[in-house]
């Protein structure tokens, strides 16, 4: 192994054409040979940018980049002969069958007689696509395409392996098993670079380079970044549904917490010193840091406090009514059940989540339960009102905010909030009056006749809660809010949805990010169009532990129930305890 | 009712705001249609002229020159040439060097002379027969005129006094300008409303509206009357420039102009309302709209008649609104059509508008699942 | 090689497997073909025209009989301008013929009556047509009678008009040609346009660079693939247009082909320059339709004579290779292989696809941005 560093990165820089700030801000760092290195970081935060300058896609305007002792600028062709690149979208042609894809690349990578055959073959072994082999890659699923990438950028047995978030929005099964194949190959002397937003995977790489704005936030082995942060991780238990809530919510007013969310059951703080557990009455425990901690801690903590968005709504009526409810819902495209007979009954007040991996029916689903989907069967109602018989009424009192912000670029702040409450009904004075109070609330003043194209990610996330919350609906739906933001954008959405929860609001919420699932009073998991299983967080918890696992993390949590075959837990939802204050499921 | 017509506004108000913010969107309203009516007024256009010509003249007498004299002084002929072999007249018409050949034989002037009635022989290059019927046609009323001078009005001699009603002097430019009117506000509408709401699907901010209290109706009139507001801004437009700069006549009703105008964007957008249903990314918007344009100028009467059509082929394309345009607005320009005659056109105009807008919104919950 | 050999494997593999490539290549041609071939006919018809006879005399019945047995003329008869007036505005009449009461009153004591002929002056070139033919009728009448009574013709000059190529002056003949270098241009421009923007939107055009494949291995590979699904679509146009209209062939296949080819060269080369200058499949398309097709259906002498344009617009067309290509498919369908017309329209399509060809050598470099 030689000494020095596989990939050197010498003060980088590369700036888009009409950008504000640079994509990279003068980068160093380093990545070892035969080692993984996890490059991790938010959306926007460089790290396709990095990995296309590494394979010479890119050109940057400052800085150099070595790579393998070969310069990215003028030796870029050597780089590509010993590396394998794996863009985001896979880089798979999806007209092609398994077999042409990879015949195309190894063709196109110079891997070629008698020896091809046989690397094929291993190849296909190795992920598992063998009976697959005359498919065509678009009819694959998420995982099978991660898979059939990778070895596509194996064939030529390169010495470097750029994976540019290859994990993204794939099952956790999937997820897995691909981790495993890579790691396996590290451990065979391959050098990789894996990019990722998810924290988790982070922590279980060899070393660490944390992005953030172009910028290296922290580069090292993932354990001495947790060193920061040990010490001061406490939990608290046994608070349930309103209560939790309003507990963080007096807690992240207290001088000693810097950051605090909640994981399940728990209230789970980070005090700003290493030091006893913060003085707030309840049974704190310590508890292991997790990457994401030290991740808030370098970016300086967030800014807390209240959320005067939610103290700009009316409470809601604390009677515990069932707010949204769906039984029997269906959904048929053709021939394919997308959706089979899931059934709801969310009440006032509570967070409920649907969970599972892209393609599994949890869109779907969500969709028929906000009324954009017409389902094959059964029916869903808002506040009592049926989506099928009064859709009108129905839709007045849902709020729906959408994974990428369906803001109007071109249109300004006030006109966004103008519009929004003139299409829920809002007119003459009291709209003035809640769009006045929504650009106070959310400090958008100094904003309002800018484009909302040009916003900061923040503000466009306020923009598009106020417009969705405007009109104080009964129930809000939120379609993967926070997928790719960073963990301090995350955390002050979640201050605004909790305490809108404290104020009576539903809030329905899909995710794919099983840390998130943490956030609710109640999940759902969908896996192949069907609700497999249904409770709080730590119930599912339980019923996924077993004597080899006896605290799984949600995700493990969500494999091993997929692995249960996937059958409905009806049987175990009828008795379980505290049923009444949370979601009942079926 | 009245919460319907409150957010009917509020997304007409919208539809504008998203428009007319947008500098490129703003530009896009005023400077093509400029540049297209400048284009085909001036430049491209249906009148044959600057024609080239070879004579080849054997004439011993003076009527053949005179001939030649005529035709050169002709604004349709530019380009006179002249051979002193038949040969001479096949090449250039074979390598396009001129359009007509005309020999003009020995006895040209005797037999003229000698009352015994003279013939000039004239080859055309039928590669381009179109242009050739149309100067063929001038050279025949050239060659009438010098024959009548020569006669001297011979006593009984029957006048025939030709009269262009609607537009005496055949100034081609006004027989254009309503028309391009109806071609411009089609293109700049089709792509408007394709577009509109291929981008919101792109977006996103679709499912936004489709998840707030609109009904597909809603939708469809809230983005409707902006889109017939702006196609009446265009053809106005048009109708200034068209009147200021090239003085076109406008003999008929102006209120049944707006009114035919209206009729007409209806139809149009519904066009555009329906491709935008059936596509999903902005780009198979705008090649939707263009495969509607296409057909829609090509079968409409404007470069070729609709008489012209086969039978079945004229029954199909009542189904064009543009076709309907045309004739509307040549006739209220030029003609002072009274409104029977327009309503008789304009109807059709409304059903397929009718049916299309009816189709689309039928399209937007389907499309959702 | 291999690369090469692999890479124009995959092109022609997803082209079999994508059905809008499939549908712009082989269907849209004939579609197109058809609406242009039945749509569009200029051929001079028979026009409607209304013969007035305002009083009894039989020289005005002579005179209906001579227009009615013209081979330019329908004719519906009557007694009274008033009922035809709607008739002329509405459209349904091109032309009306005016013979006064006293017609023959002043026909025979020698005082030279005159016949108004009337004609709708909306349509400048109808208007032209019908003036100038029922002029000729009218005289040709005359001459008639006034044989038949013996008395001498005043002295008319007789145009003989032969059209070569084309005899029968059809103008599909001329129409089609033209069509399918419209046609062509959208298969060739706007197909590799947008091919390549969907590579860089589906993220494979980025795995392609970052294995050793040379970039201009990459562009080689889909230039030759879409080279050969053009000439496809080319022998479909022209199958169409010699089996199914019956246009004459009358030049030989190898330089249809020849000519062809050089074209396509520029197209492709055209709708490849796009495709680096945008990575958006939507802007490919905007700039494909307004750069190219445009031009071929505006600035080709298709439709719109090149003569007839200012001068600045006629040094444009000189850089739109598709009005080389209209002039040479026109004359090798109804002329023959006229080598020096070709090799002209060769050598100047050529240039302009090699001006293409490098721009986009200069800024095709293998990177994203």
């Amino acid at each position: 192994m030689s000494p020095g560093p596989f990939i050197a990165v010498r003060n980088l820089t590369k700036t888009f054409k009409g950008a504000e700030r640079p994509a990279l801000d003068d980068l160093v760092a380093e990545m070892p040979q035969g080692r993984m290195t996890g490059l991790v970081g938010p959306d926007g935060a460089g790290k396709t940018t990095l990995m296309r300058l590494l394979i010479g896609l890119l050109v940057q305007e400052r800085g150099t980049l070595s790579v393998g002792g070969f310069d990215s600028l003028r030796e870029a062709d050597r780089i590509r002969a010993i590396s394998g690149y794996m863009p985001q979208k896979f880089g798979l042609y999806e007209d092609l069958t398994v077999m042409e894809n990879m015949a195309l690349y190894a063709d196109l990578r110079n891997t070629v007689g008698p020896e091809r055959g046989a690397r094929f073959e291993e190849l296909l072994a190795f992920t598992d696509l063998g009976r697959f082999r005359a498919r065509l890659a678009g009819r694959l699923s998420g995982g099978m395409k991660q898979k059939l990438a990778l070895a596509c950028v194996l064939i030529s047995t390169p010495r470097l392996l750029l994976l540019d978030e290859p994990s993204v929005g794939v099952d956790p099964v999937s997820r897995r098993e691909l981790w495993r194949m890579v790691t396996k190959l590290a451990s065979d002397g391959l050098t990789v670079v894996w990019s990722t937003s998810y924290l988790d995977e982070a922590e279980k790489c060899d070393q660490v380079i944390l992005l953030h704005q172009g910028r290296n936030l922290y580069s090292g082995p993932p354990g001495e970044a947790l060193a920061r942060v040990r010490g001061r991780s406490f939990a608290l238990g046994g608070l349930q549904g309103p209560e939790k809530r309003k507990a963080l919510m007096a807690l992240l007013k207290e001088g000693s917490v810097m950051d605090g969310l909640i994981q399940g059951g728990d209230i789970k703080v980070v005090t700003k010193k290493a030091g006893p557990a913060p003085a707030f009455p309840g049974d704190w425990r310590p508890v292991r840091p997790s990457f994401e901690d030290a991740f808030v801690d370098l970016l300086g903590g967030p800014s807390l406090g209240e959320s005067s968005l939610a103290l700009g709504m009316d409470d809601k009526p604390a009677d515990g009514s069932v707010v949204v409810e769906a039984s029997g819902l269906t959904k048929r495209f053709g021939g394919f059940t997308a959706v089979d007979g899931n059934s709801f009954k969310i009440r006032r007040g509570q967070i409920f989540g649907l969970l599972g991996p892209n393609g599994a029916g949890k869109s779907t689903t969500f969709k028929m339960m906000c009324g954009l989907i017409r389902p094959s069967s059964g029916q869903a109602t808002i506040a009592g009102y049926s989506l099928g018989k009064s859709p009108s009424q129905a839709r007045g009192r849902i709020g729906y905010m959408a994974q990428r912000f369906s803001l109007y670029d071109q249109l300004s702040v006030s006109q966004n909030l103008l519009f929004f409450s003139g299409a829920y009904g809002l007119h003459g004075r009291r709209q003035r009056e809640r769009v006045e109070l929504m650009k106070e609330v959310f400090d958008l003043r100094g904003y309002q006749h800018m484009g909302a194209a040009t916003l900061p990610l923040g503000f466009k996330q306020r923009l598009a809660l106020a417009c969705a919350v405007m009109h104080q609906p009964d129930v809000l739906f939120l379609d993967e809010p926070t997928s790719g933001v960073d963990p301090l954008t995350r955390r002050e959405f979640w201050l605004h949805i909790n305490h809108l929860a404290v104020k009576g609001v539903t809030v329905m919420i899909t995710t794919h990010f099983m840390e998130e699932a943490e956030y609710c009073d109640s999940i759902a998991l969908i896996y192949r169009g069907r609700n497999i299983a249904s409770g709080s967080p730590d119930e599912l918890k339980e019923l996924a532990a077993s004597e080899g696992l006896p605290c799984p993390t949600m995700e493990e949590a969500f494999i091993r129930l997929i692995g249960r075959g996937g059958k409905p837990a009806a049987a175990w939802a009828a008795g379980s305890p505290g049923q009444e204050q949370r979601g009942q499921v079926f | 009712m009245i919460a319907a017509m409150r957010r009917v506004r509020t997304l007409a108000v919208k539809e504008f705001l998203v428009l007319l913010r947008d500098p490129r969107g703003r530009s896009t309203l005023v400077v093509p249609p400029i540049i297209q009516l400048l284009l085909f007024a001036y430049a491209v256009t249906l009148e044959v002229n600057n024609v080239s010509v070879i004579f080849l003249n054997q004439d011993l007498g003076r009527h053949g020159h005179e001939i030649t004299e005529r035709v050169a002084a002709s604004p349709y002929f530019s380009s006179i040439a002249f051979t002193d072999r038949p040969q001479g007249l096949g090449l250039a018409l074979e390598r396009q060097e001129a359009l007509l050949a005309i020999q003009l034989p020995q006895d040209f002037s005797r037999t003229i002379e000698a009352g015994t009635g003279a013939s000039l022989q004239v080859l055309s290059d039928g590669r381009r027969s179109n242009a050739v019927q149309i100067v063929t046609a001038y050279l025949t009323e050239i060659v009438n005129q010098y024959s009548l001078e020569l006669a001297g009005e011979p006593a009984g001699a029957v006048q025939a006094e030709g009269r262009h009603w609607f537009n005496p002097d055949l100034v081609y430019v006004w027989t254009i300008i309503p028309s391009l009117m109806a071609i411009i506000t089609l293109i700049m509408t089709l792509n408007l409303s394709a577009m509109s709401l291929a981008r919101e699907k792109e977006l996103g901010t679709f499912e936004q509206l489709l998840v707030s209290p609109f009904s597909p109706a809603e939708i469809i009139i809230g983005k409707l009357i902006p889109a017939m507001i702006l196609a009446v801004f265009e053809s106005m437009l048009i109708f200034l420039l068209g009147r200021l700069l090239y003085g076109v006549p406008m003999r008929g009703s102006f209120l049944l102009l707006l009114a035919s105008i209206v009729i007409f964007s209806f139809s149009v957008i519904g066009f555009g309302f329906f491709t935008s249903s059936i596509v999903k990314t902005q780009q198979q918007a705008i090649v939707g709209a263009f495969m509607f344009m296409v057909p829609s100028v090509a079968l409409s009467g404007f470069a070729a008649p609709v008489e012209n059509m086969p039978a079945w082929l004229q029954k199909a394309v009542i189904l064009n609104p543009l076709k309907h345009a045309l004739v509307i607005l040549k006739g209220i320009f030029l003609k002072d059509m009274p409104a029977g005659e327009v309503w008789l056109n304009a109807w059709p105009l409304v059903a397929i508008g009718v049916v299309s807008l009816a189709f689309s919104g039928w399209l937007f919950r389907r499309n959702l699942g | 090689m291999r690369i090469l050999r692999a890479l124009i494997r995959k092109e022609f593999l997803q082209v079999a497997r994508d059905p809008a490539t499939v549908f712009v290549t082989l269907l849209l041609p004939l579609v197109l073909m058809f609406i242009f071939g039945y749509g569009v006919n200029l051929d001079v018809g028979r026009f409607r025209v209304g013969v007035v006879l305002e009083g009894d005399d039989p020289n005005g019945l002579s005179l209906l009989d001579a227009f009615g047995n013209s081979r330019y003329f329908a004719v519906v008869s009557g007694r009274d301008i008033r009922a035809f007036r709607d008739d002329l505005t509405a459209g349904r009449l091109k032309g009306l013929i005016v013979v006064p009461r006293d017609f023959g009153r002043l026909l025979a004591s020698g005082h030279g009556p005159s016949i108004q002929i009337v004609t709708d002056g909306s349509d400048a070139n109808t208007a032209s047509f019908v003036r100038a033919y029922s002029q000729m009728a009218i005289m040709n009448w005359q001459a008639n009678a006034l044989q038949e009574k013996g008395r001498p013709s005043p002295p008319a000059i007789r145009v003989e008009s032969r059209s070569w190529y084309n005899p029968e002056l059809i103008s599909r003949n001329f129409l089609m040609p033209g069509s399918m270098s419209m046609i062509l241009t959208i298969t060739g421009v706007i197909l590799t346009a947008l091919v390549i923007a969907r590579e860089w939107e589906r993220g494979t055009m980025e795995s392609l660079m970052a294995t050793t494949a040379g970039i201009y291995e990459i562009i080689m590979a889909k230039l030759l693939a879409y080279f050969v699904l053009a000439v496809v679509s080319m022998a479909l146009c022209w199958g169409m247009a010699v089996f199914w209209y019956g246009v004459p062939f009358r030049g030989s296949l190898p330089a249809l082909l020849a000519l062809g080819s050089i074209f396509l060269w520029t197209a492709l080369g055209q709708g490849l320059m796009i495709s680096t200058l945008t990575k958006s499949q939507y802007l490919a398309a905007e700039l494909a339709l307004i750069t190219a097709f445009l031009p071929s259906f505006l600035l080709s002498g298709v439709i719109f004579e090149i003569s007839s344009m200012p001068l600045a617009l006629r040094l444009i067309t000189r850089l739109v290779p598709a009005r080389y290509f209209v002039s040479s498919l026109q004359t090798i369908f109804l002329a023959g292989d006229v080598w020096p017309l070709f090799a002209r329209s060769m050598a100047a399509m050529a240039a302009i696809g090699s001006v293409y060809f490098l721009i986009t050598a200069r800024r095709t470099v293998k990177k994203v941005a």
